[in-house]
């Protein structure tokens, strides 16, 4: 599961490998802090901060993100040519509409739908209140939802 | 007045199924299996009786699926099997 929201965060298997070996290096040194409750969401929390932290070191951001309230920006994530093959073309427009959203909502989407994080899970791993994450998420997945429907309109199709 | 009326009569969904409002209300935790069996039940006993809801319910789960379709790459074993050597040396070097 590491490596998997390593590579979704770094988007380069080196960088992710390196992201992970810091991350298990990191949660074994200060594994007295954790207080036993969402280990998962605790890893996840020690990895995002490492993310975070080699990223102000490789580019020395103009602005004060926190000032601006917005995260360092991340490049988008696209599927790579050989799994995009594989797609149909209702995954094709959950992509888009994955990719329209923010990327703190679409980085709780990825960590429900593909890392299988519960809503605790979650809340706790991007300090939200679980209601918070519950709006987020129902709000993001509308958006999307509301591109498969216009785009099955579009195609014809009957069905919803 | 309304506790004298029989539970399937009560506007807001009975204890066999949510109402129409409900079901959408509880859809999303539903889907990710965020529910207590009991509300879980009432969820989905009424999204298999309401088209629309169910429908809509349907919609979601194919877009659930998709994001895990598009988002999931095979692991490089080589990767794998590296970090699992790694974190075999974290636990014997402490």
């Amino acid at each position: 599961m590491l490596l998997r929201v390593a590579l979704s965060l770094t988007h380069q298997s080196a960088d992710a490998n390196d992201l992970v070996q810091e991350t298990m290096l990191k949660s074994w040194r200060s594994f007295d802090t954790f207080d036993g409750e969402y280990p998962r969401a605790w890893l996840l929390t020690i990895m995002r901060n490492a993310h975070r932290n080699s990223f102000r070191k490789a580019v020395p951001d103009p602005v004060d993100p926190v000032s601006v309230g917005t995260t360092v920006s991340e490049p988008t994530p696209q599927p790579s040519a050989e799994s995009e093959a594989m797609l149909s073309e209702m995954d094709h427009c959950v992509v888009e509409g994955l990719n329209s959203l923010k990327p703190e909502v679409r980085e709780l989407v990825i960590l429900v739908d593909v890392d299988g994080l519960s809503y605790r899970e979650a809340a706790a791993t991007l300090g939200l209140a679980e209601g918070t994450v519950m709006s987020r998420l129902h709000r993001a997945r509308a958006k999307i939802r509301k591109r498969v429907v216009a785009d099955r309109k579009r195609a014809g199709s009957s069905q919803e | 007045m309304m506790g004298k009326l029989p539970k399937r009569f009560v506007l807001f969904g009975n204890s066999e199924m949510t109402s129409c409002i409900g079901a959408i209300k509880h859809l999303q935790a539903a889907i990710d299996g965020e529910l207590e069996p009991e509300l879980q039940a009432r969820v989905v006993a009424h999204l298999e009786a309401c088209l629309a809801c169910g429908m809509q319910a349907e919609t979601y789960r194919e877009i659930k699926a998709s994001i895990l379709r598009a988002n999931t790459s095979e692991l490089d074993p080589a990767v794998v099997s590296d970090l699992e050597r790694f974190a075999r040396q974290i636990d014997t070097a402490t």
